[in-house]
């Protein structure tokens, strides 16, 4: 028969027993419900009603890894603790078979003990801060649910009720508090202690009265005793092996079977030390829970994407920046270059504000990291625009007045203050000097529209409403007479005479707007195209002599007539009909000058209008044409235009262009012309050309001059280029016979002589302008080469067998030595290698000999140091400078040319022409082929810097403060200069007729008497002159 | 920055921020590829992490 214990469990089987008791499986035979008793025969102090209390918070307890507690009661001096039944089996047994569980495995279930723990150790649950203490874990009290989840069962129920003396302990899984050891204060272990807790049979009481040997306190088992007994919970179940009783005595589970965190967490939890375990179930657990964050390999990934991605999004954004910066920067200087093009163009245009506008544009004042310095094209077309370089007397482009349409004429005022412009239908009269727009006037709608200036103040033009008189000091119209198109003016200002398209009359007005006379064509008409709108063959010649007697009109006809306007009866008729359909033509005094064309034949004559007689005139297969007014008759035919005596026929040349003129103008002083190839080109009143310039795909068609000024114009284009005459005498350092021919000029260092030479003879002159010396050099014609001696003013005439130094200040020879083998020059002083091969080294200053070697080899040269025939290997010496004090040297040999230092060490090669001559700069090399492009290399290394001008040949390099400076000839024998930086050797200015170089400062010779000086202009300089040019 | 191009800093700076990405690029993929590897290895070491389930909250 069964026992039925408290009348109400029936024991249905024994499943355990123990030192504290034992435990049943019985039944509840009200809930007929497995349960589970246990009965623990230790004796409890605890009072009933205490007990009561206690209980029922246990049995309040509920949490999934814990079973749940219905009862607790005392029968027969036995306490019985009543709770769930847990199906499964406890991990004691497993382990007892031997069998091992998986680290992760424990992981698990050491989180879920841990959980319970929390559940149990929370204050809630006990007296704060202790909560429930379990008191005795160890995998006999795991139970291993079916389900594959655990339960912690078997509580020590006496220590949750506080009893002091009844605390149980299981070895290996026991801390030391189980003992009643408090090893808080890490004290070496003493005599005793080890003892106790290999003595795992005993009860120990917790008031210490067994451990007097020892100073240790005698503690009660806490949460962190439960911490311990888990550790060596895990410690068993993942080794295999119970952890030994004696704290000390654990072995460390080893990091190499088990994850270090795992042994280091396990270890920390077996603390002999209370206060360095885990101090609550959930620091043990947040461990456990955070085994992937604090793993070492998870922080080293971690520091190494927190090291990594920073810098590389640091460099990615300093790249991006970088490129974005360059990119900023290659726009400006893109915008700098393509202004700086623009300029050129309005340069070429002769749009002089507009260039110094875009060069301004191209050199921007702001300043930051995304604006590259100044482009030398901005700084060359700002120096270019300004013409700061340009020393010469001439016309140069001051403004270009735009039309709104393309241009039908245009004239200067006498003084050449003023211009009109005709174009369809309005006259634009502008300012010259400002280039600034004075007034629109509307005009008749037809392209014979005229507007003649009839002094500097007043304009007659065919206006809309007739022919008008304009004062332009008052912009206003003074008197309107009847509509007229063709217009013409007498020589004194008192005459105007209109014709309106092909009416058959002139009306001729007093300069009060008075009809003076109404002239008759009879049936004749001046030659009007069929749409006269917009064409106008000029093809008509109307023209008032002097003082408004006579007007000489042409006719469709082929007819010529001279009326004269106060007596019909003495008009002259010149031919009545013909087959000319052109003329040209007008009064010079007395005498009526013309020209009538067709078919390209022309005839010219001249008519005494006092004598009614023709005083003179030809024919010629070729155009003439024809302008005569009060300064006198002047005839162009082909490319030659002349001045010619009304009764002799005297021709005094004016100017003689290189294709045929097309139209031409003079003032007393200067003469324009126009040619077809639409080149402009001035002319001194000697008929020396003063400048010529083309004006490139536009014609060329009008040009006029007067005053300080000159006009160009064409038919296809609505711009007008206004040319001023600039004076720069002002400039002038010296005088010299501008007869006297020479190819260069040269200003010694202390500036007392001047010398100007050729290769046939040499001028010196004194710094007063006085002439010391011409002498003319012997044996001209084998000339190789010639060297102006700065320093000393000497210069040295080179031979392929001799040489010739000649005294800058007294113009004798201080050297003079032929049937040399070779002659070399380098600046610093000639070498020559004698007849009885010596090789020396001539002053170029003194004419003495610095050195002498005897020559070993058939051929030498000589540059500061013997160079034999071995060394150049059949190359040839092409250049050589002294750079401090090393010595460089350039030896060409086929294409290629070596540089060699003062040791005779090869630096590099670069390639060379045929031909070719080497400079040196303190950090170049430039190569200069006789024909080739010149190229600059770095003398570091050899690599290229920049090829020089094209199509020009490169005389001299000299190199100077900031900039090198490169002298030209071009193939037309033009002599210039180009101002380079000294680093990129790029162009910053051009210098034409640069004639040397003192003190730093360019020297201009135009073979016109003079040489003129001005200095190198910084670009803030330029920048400045703008400026001043801008607010001007 | 007169001896550097502006070219130069173009196309330098472009190539080291292009470099620079794709380095980054480069080491996200292997970081994660770590990630995911390392991930199976903290499984076997220390157990399937168990996956996050939506909570509704309650008012």
């Amino acid at each position: 028969m069964s026992e039925i214990i408290a009348s109400t469990y029936e024991i249905i089987d024994r499943i355990g027993s123990g030192g504290g008791g034992v435990v049943y499986l019985a039944n509840h035979l009200r809930l007929n419900k497995k349960v589970v008793l246990k009965a623990d025969k230790r004796q409890l102090k605890t009072r009933e009603d205490i007990l009561r209390r206690e209980v029922d918070a246990l049995k309040n307890l509920s949490h999934t890894y814990i079973p749940q507690v219905y009862d607790f009661f005392v029968s027969d001096e036995t306490v019985y603790t009543v709770m769930d039944y847990i199906e499964g089996e406890s991990l004691d047994k497993p382990l007892k078979r031997g069998e091992r569980f998986s680290q992760p495995q424990v992981i698990e279930w050491a989180k879920e003990l841990l959980e319970a723990l929390c559940y149990l150790h929370s204050p809630t649950h006990g007296d704060p801060p202790r909560g429930i203490v379990h008191s005795d874990i160890k995998p006999a009290n795991i139970m291993l649910t079916p389900m594959g989840s655990i339960c912690l069962i078997d509580f020590n129920i006496a220590l949750a009720l506080g009893e002091e003396n009844v605390v149980g302990r299981s070895a290996g899984y026991a801390s030391p508090e189980h003992y009643g050891l408090d090893l808080s204060d890490d004290t070496p272990i003493m005599d005793g202690m080890t003892e106790l807790m290999e003595n795992d049979d005993a009860t120990i009481p917790m008031n210490g009265s067994e451990y007097s040997s020892s100073s240790k306190k005698i503690v009660i088992p806490d949460t962190r005793s439960d911490i311990y007994s888990l550790g060596a919970t895990l410690y068993h179940l993942l080794s295999g092996t119970k952890p030994a009783k004696n704290v000390f005595e654990v072995v460390p589970l080893s990091e190499k079977e088990f994850s270090p965190q795992i042994v280091k967490i396990i270890s920390k939890a077996m603390n002999p030390n209370p206060n360095k375990r885990y101090q609550s179930a959930e620091e043990m657990l947040y461990a456990l829970n955070h085994l992937r964050e604090n793993d070492p390999r998870t922080k080293r990934r971690k520091r190494t994407f927190a090291i990594v991605v920073p810098i590389l999004a640091v460099v990615i954004a300093g790249g991006a920046f970088t490129a974005f910066t360059g990119l900023k920067r290659m726009e400006s200087e893109q915008k700098a270059l393509t202004l700086a093009e623009y300029s050129q163009n309005a340069l070429d245009d002769g749009n002089i504000d507009m260039a110094v506008e875009y060069a301004l544009e191209a050199l921007p004042q702001k300043k930051s990291l995304f604006i590259p310095e100044y482009t030398a094209q901005a700084k060359k077309a700002l120096s270019d625009a300004l013409g700061v370089y340009d020393l010469s007397d001439g016309y140069k482009p001051q403004h270009v007045i735009e039309l709104p349409s393309e241009t039908l004429k245009a004239y200067l005022s006498p003084d050449g203050k003023t211009g009109i412009a005709v174009y369809a239908f309005s006259a634009e009269l502008f300012d010259t000097e400002t280039g600034g727009v004075i007034d629109t006037l509307p005009l008749a709608e037809s392209a014979l529209s005229d507007a003649v200036f009839v002094d500097n103040n007043t304009l007659a033009y065919a206006g809309a409403d007739g022919i008008s008189l304009y004062n332009i000091e008052k912009k206003s119209v003074v008197w309107t007479g009847k509509p007229a198109t063709q217009i013409a003016v007498s020589a004194d200002g008192k005459t105007i005479a209109g014709v309106y398209r092909d009416e058959s009359f002139a009306t001729v007005y007093d300069i009060s707007g008075t009809e003076k006379a109404t002239v008759s064509f009879e049936a004749n008409k001046q030659r009007v195209v069929g749409n006269d709108t917009f064409v106008d063959p000029k093809d008509n010649l109307l023209a008032l002599n002097n003082n408004g007697q006579f007007l000489a009109a042409s006719f469709e006809n082929g007819g010529l007539m001279v009326f004269d306007t106060t007596d019909a009866e003495n008009s002259v008729e010149i031919y009545d009909q013909s087959e000319f359909t052109h003329f040209e033509g007008g009064f010079n005094g007395q005498y009526f000058a013309f020209s009538s064309t067709t078919d390209g034949s022309s005839v010219f004559a001249v008519i005494n209008m006092e004598q009614m007689a023709q005083e003179g005139g030809f024919a010629l297969d070729s155009r003439i044409g024809v302008n005569a007014d009060e300064s006198g008759i002047y005839i162009s035919n082909k490319s030659t235009v002349v001045k010619i005596h009304p009764v002799t026929g005297d021709q005094q040349e004016v100017a003689y262009a290189d294709s045929d003129v097309r139209m031409f103008s003079t003032d007393t002083q200067n003469t324009i012309v126009a040619t077809e190839k639409n080149d402009y080109i001035l002319y001194d009143k000697s008929a020396v050309l003063i400048e010529q310039h083309n004006a490139g795909q536009t014609e060329c068609s009008f040009v006029d001059i007067a005053g300080d000024y000159a006009i160009v114009a064409g038919r296809d284009t609505p711009k007008i280029r206004v040319l001023k005459r600039i004076d720069r005498s002002s400039d002038d350092i010296f005088s010299y016979d501008k007869n006297y021919s020479h190819d260069e000029a040269r200003l010694s260092a202390d500036k007392s002589t001047v010398m100007l030479f050729d290769y046939k003879e040499f001028r010196l002159y004194g710094a007063d302008g006085s002439m010391i010396k011409t002498v003319s050099i012997p044996d001209a014609q084998n000339v190789y080469d010639q060297q102006y001696v700065k320093e000393s003013g000497n210069l040295a005439v080179i031979y392929n067998d001799a040489l010739r130094i000649y005294s800058g200040k007294t113009g004798d020879a201080v050297f003079d030595e032929s049937g040399l083998k070779s002659v070399f020059y380098a600046p610093y002083g000639v070498s020559i290698l004698d007849k009885d091969n010596n090789l020396r080294l001539i002053d170029l200053n003194s004419g003495e000999e610095i050195m002498s070697e005897k020559a070993e080899g058939d051929y030498a040269a000589y540059c500061g140091m013997i160079v034999d025939d071995k060394f150049l290997n059949e190359g040839e010496l092409i250049g050589a400078a002294k750079i401090g004090d090393e010595y460089v040297f350039a030896v060409a040999n086929g294409d290629i040319c070596a540089v060699f230092d003062n040791s005779g060490n090869k630096k590099f090669e670069i390639p060379v022409q045929d031909q070719s001559e080497a400079f040196f700069t303190d950090a170049a090399v430039i190569t200069s082929p006789l024909h080739g492009t010149p190229a600059a290399y770095r003398l570091s290394d050899g690599s290229k810097i920049a090829d020089l001008e094209v199509d020009s040949y490169l005389t001299y390099i000299t190199q100077l403060n900031d900039y090198v400076m490169s002298e030209y000839i071009s193939a037309s024998g033009e002599r210039y200069a180009i101002l380079l930086d000294p680093k990129s050797f790029e162009p910053l200015a051009r210098l034409p007729q640069l004639s040397d170089i003192s003190d730093g400062e360019p020297i201009f010779d135009y073979y016109k008497g003079t040489l003129r000086r001005t200095h190198i202009y910084s670009i803030n300089e330029l920048i400045e002159i703008a400026k001043e040019g801008d607010n001007a | 920055m007169s001896e550097i191009s502006n070219e130069m800093l173009f196309y330098g700076g472009l190539a080291i921020a292009g470099l620079a990405a794709v380095i980054l690029i480069i080491f996200l993929i292997v970081f994660f590829i770590g990630k995911i590897k390392l991930n199976l290895k903290f499984d076997m070491e220390y157990g399937a992490k168990p996956k996050k389930t939506k909570n509704k909250k309650r008012r």
